[in-house]
């Protein structure tokens, strides 16, 4: 450490020496020059931030040329950290140093964490600046691109003129005739009637804000606690795994028969036909809900759950009821109920295991 | 927006800040403490005293939040109660940039527009601006703001928020009359079940039909932002 103490010191002047120049272009002056000492510290770490950014962000060399010097890096950098943000830009260094330098201990270790938490916030300001760089440099359109959509469009393989973006503004609910939706509707139930009931109970839950979101417009979050706690997983696994639910009944469907003879024949009927199983396996996660079968079901689950993983039943039902008293109220709030008493055979289940669990 | 192109763009521009969240530089080890060290005053053994002093420096280089300068200032207000608190004042139209304190998790400044305030209930609407360029549904609004980090409004992502909390913020500007119109209206209208207003139509973002549109990703990961605000010093 002893070594570094100069090199420390300096660092804090050079930091300092930033702060005031961006103190000074607030006031309305020009942006002063920074020491060439400065300026060098200040451009290996925009070189290094903004080309990890690109590389990062997922834009080719031939796309989006990487920066060539630090001067180039620290230009670019501060084009899009202060000249494109003439309002935002005010505080932004505020906002850093906040960060850093409001709490904690006074020693040279305090300092040298400090000093490379600063860094590493200000490189992550910078790998933004490279994005947006990269957004106006050309933007990269979808197609050439492997998706998401894409797989879910089934043309993963074999990219076709058309992503999933444009079938996700263009899918008409009324494809096909109406015998010809009939016939699908009901492949599509069998296939939600086998596919729901093994769904890992997390990932139903997930599924029902997802239904939720969609058919009332009501956006509850999978990182609130309440559905943490009832889901038992962390919010990132939660939404993964929801998706990864999906995305398997996606390709269930495209390997049913009726599924690969609309590939072949009706690409719009293919699309179709996955949306409308997508949309059932959503609806029937909602009635899972609003019918109170996940309480039950994860009842049955906990019963069966090694120690380690079981948590007593008061608990569990304290949980479904944490859920219960989230959605009513989010719901309440956007008007969204469909009736006052939408969500009793929820609340009276939760209650019933509880006077079971006391006899 | 209701253009696929834009769409496209919209996405192209999620799927790079996505992955770039995903590999955010690791914030470094935070060392061990000290036991001569006080962590509020920087009392430090005199070994350390240059750190502390450089340290104060760059503490001190802050600008406070309004909050803490009102209190810096002595402006106060003293309930019938009795009770002194900090007055900040928060209006209808401000955009106000919060303080990262408020929440530690955020990993981006966070601006947000006062919708509407609350006094009796000592609250206030806080509508947050988005991290993209393009609204992403029919509940983001474009601001036409010419300040990239104020391109976007999320209305659906609006929260009510302790006047206490939001004054730990500073102000950044007051938002244009056409810009509060339109996200009042565009809120009325969501709050209310109602189409938005067909004068807005360009500003917003497209539906959501499909469920596994990759702008379901972009919800969950910005949905309350704004919720479980802790206090700051």
């Amino acid at each position: 450490m002893d070594s570094d103490l100069p090199l420390l010191s300096k660092k804090v002047t050079y930091w300092l020496e930033l702060k005031e120049a961006w103190s000074k272009w607030l006031a309305g002056s020009p942006m002063p020059s920074l020491s060439r000492e400065a300026e060098l510290y200040f451009e290996g770490l925009a070189l290094a931030a903004f080309n990890s950014g690109l590389e990062q962000g997922g834009y080719s060399d031939a796309e989006v040329p990487r920066m060539r010097s630090g001067l180039e890096a620290w230009s670019h950098s501060f084009q899009y950290l202060v000249a494109g943000r003439t309002l935002t830009g005010s505080r932004l260094l505020d906002d850093l140093f906040a960060r850093v330098f409001e709490s904690g201990g006074g020693t040279w270790t305090d300092l040298d964490h400090k000093l490379r938490y600063l860094e590493s916030q200000f490189r992550m300001r910078i790998r933004d600046a490279a994005r947006q760089y990269a957004g106006e440099f050309g933007k990269k359109s979808l197609r050439q691109r492997v998706s998401r959509g894409d797989k879910a469009a089934g043309n993963e393989n074999e990219p076709g003129e058309k992503t999933m973006f444009d079938y996700l503004m263009s899918v008409e609910p009324d494809w096909g005739t109406e015998l010809e939706r009939a016939e699908l509707n009901q492949i599509v139930q069998a296939q939600i009637g086998s596919f729901f009931p093994p769904i890992r109970l997390p990932f139903k839950i997930g599924l029902c804000l997802r239904a939720i979101r969609r058919g009332r417009n009501v956006i509850i979050s999978v990182k609130e606690d309440s559905v943490t706690e009832l889901a038992g997983v962390k919010h990132s696994v939660l939404a993964e795994g929801t998706v990864k639910s999906m995305e398997s009944l996606a390709q269930q469907m495209r390997a049913d028969p009726a599924g690969q003879q609309l590939e072949a024949e009706d690409r719009e009927g293919a699309i179709y036909f996955c949306l409308q199983g997508l949309l059932a396996l959503l609806d029937r996660s909602e009635l899972w809900l609003l019918l109170a079968e996940g309480v039950a079901e994860s009842l049955v689950l906990n019963e069966e759950a090694s120690d380690r993983k079981k948590v007593p039943a008061s608990e569990l039902l304290d949980r479904w009821e944490a859920f219960a008293q989230l959605l009513e109220a989010t719901l309440k709030e956007h008007q969204a109920l469909e009736s006052e008493n939408e969500l009793q055979p929820l609340f009276k289940a939760i209650e019933a295991a509880r006077g079971t669990l006391c006899r | 927006m209701n253009d696929p192109l834009r769409l496209q763009s919209w996405a192209a521009d999620w799927q790079a800040y996505s992955r770039l969240a995903a590999t955010e530089p690791e914030m470094p080890a935070a060392p061990p403490s000290d036991p001569d060290t006080d962590a509020t005053t920087y009392t430090v053994s005199a070994t350390d005293g240059v750190a502390a002093a450089l340290l104060g420096k760059l503490r001190d280089s802050i600008i406070p939040h309004d909050a803490r300068r009102a209190a810096e200032d002595g402006v106060f207000v003293v309930s019938a109660g009795g009770s002194r608190s900090v007055r900040v004042p928060i209006v209808r139209g401000q955009i106000r940039h919060l303080h990262p304190s408020l929440k530690p998790g955020w990993t981006r400044p966070v601006y947000v527009l006062v919708l509407s305030v609350d006094e009796q209930a000592q609250t206030a609407l806080a509508v947050p601006f988005g991290p993209l360029a393009e609204p992403a549904i029919k509940s983001e609004l474009a601001t036409g703001i010419n300040d990239s980090s104020l391109a976007v409004l999320c209305l659906w992502n609006i929260t009510t928020v302790p006047l206490s909390k939001l004054g730990c913020s500073w102000w950044i500007t007051d938002a244009y009359d056409d810009v509060l119109t339109a996200a009042s209206a565009l809120h009325q209208a969501l709050s209310t079940r109602q189409p938005p207003p067909e004068s807005l139509r360009d500003r917003l973002g497209a539906p959501l039909i499909h469920p596994l549109d990759p702008r379901h990703d972009y919800l969950d990961s910005e949905a309350g932002l704004l919720s479980g605000l802790t206090d700051v010093a």
